[in-house]
């Protein structure tokens, strides 16, 4: 019993090991996103912003109001109403990110009145435009849309997740990306 | 010979190790949550305060004193500061319900505020001036208001404000 004692005491803490490792979540579990999965046209809450996906189309070039400026390409634009839940302190869509087959796109930072940055009210909403450059050859296909206050994908924290086919979109010559404004503003 | 003295370098050596877990955990995880969370609130009860170099008293509160899109209407504060050589601009000013969680900022880039209202916040002025205030709340809002002004070391201004 003696000598067999230390050898069945050394099973069972590999063992146990074994079933810890098996049973430990994996990483991305562990500080991974929380997903707000929701459909486009209905309101999303998460922890710090309300968000409704509204129309998306693709365009060839965008353009903003009261300046030169253009860029061509093969474009979506989509249109958003946002809003903070509790407090407008740091409420901002930062992270907007469109996902097809497992490629991440950033919404454009190039028009100035993209929604992207805006600061965001509570109670009111701030209806404006996204835009997200994608290669040419890119325009069908199930995506899904991200949206979240932080700049990256954050920790632990919520990220509201849209579905969007992108076949029978909508092609249009020229978009002009409308400023960020709030519905009904004096 | 006891276990514990057998074992004596090796308790020793835990023990070390448990203690410098406990102190970085502290050092790490524990002191930077503390100190982002130590802020000073001071409520005034006068209407009168002295922050960033100057005295600021709250004068009134209004509702609807400027027009609001649909569904929403204008909080707007009237402040008044003194001004003078110590004077510097103060910090963010935020609009918190007493009762709920919603908070708000400015929003006079939302709401168009004639020139003449004066500043939007504390500021570095020599002569006393006026200050306005506005903010952008939902219809369904009823006050009264904290009217909080950030100032420095992590200090915190509060006017109870009832429109």
């Amino acid at each position: 019993m003696k000598k067999t004692l230390p050898w069945l005491t050394g099973v069972a803490l590999v063992l146990g090991a074994g079933i810890v490792a098996a049973v430990t979540p994996a990483p991305e579990a562990q500080d991974g996103p929380f997903l707000i999965h929701g459909a486009a046209g209905q309101p999303i809450v998460a922890r710090d912003l309300i968000v409704q996906v509204g129309e998306a189309r693709f365009s060839d070039r965008i353009t903003v109001d009261d300046d030169d400026w253009r860029a061509d390409g093969n474009w979506l634009i989509v249109n958003l109403s946002a809003a903070a839940p509790e407090t407008e302190v740091d409420a901002a869509l930062r992270l907007v990110e469109l996902v097809v087959d497992g490629r991440e796109f950033i919404a454009s930072e190039q028009p100035s009145t993209s929604l992207v940055g805006t600061g965001l009210r509570v109670g009111t909403d701030t209806e404006g435009m996204v835009a997200f450059e994608l290669p040419d050859d890119l325009s069908a296909g199930d995506a899904e849309i991200r949206l979240s206050t932080a700049y990256s994908t954050p920790n632990l924290d919520d990220v509201i997740v849209v579905p969007l086919e992108l076949d029978g979109l909508p092609r249009g010559h020229s978009v002009e990306i409308a400023e960020p404004s709030i519905e009904g503003a004096p | 010979m006891t276990w514990l003295h057998t074992h004596r370098l090796s308790l020793t050596a835990l023990m070390f190790c448990v203690v410098a877990v406990a102190g970085v955990h502290l050092w790490l995880d524990v002191m930077p949550i503390a100190d982002r969370q130590k802020e000073t609130i001071t409520v005034v009860d006068d209407g009168t305060a002295e922050l960033a170099g100057q005295e600021v008293t709250l004068e009134d509160a209004r509702w609807d004193e400027y027009p609001a899109p649909d569904r929403a209407r204008v909080v707007s504060v009237h402040m008044r500061g003194s001004g003078g050589p110590e004077s510097t601009s103060c910090g963010r000013v935020t609009l918190s319900e007493v009762q709920g969680s919603r908070t708000w900022l400015d929003a006079d880039d939302v709401i168009d505020v004639p020139y003449e209202a004066g500043q939007s916040y504390c500021t570095e002025e020599s002569e006393p001036y006026d200050i306005t205030s506005v903010f952008l709340v939902p219809d369904d809002v009823e006050g009264p208001f904290f009217l909080d002004i950030a100032g420095d070391d992590h200090t915190i201004t509060r006017f109870l404000v009832e429109p």
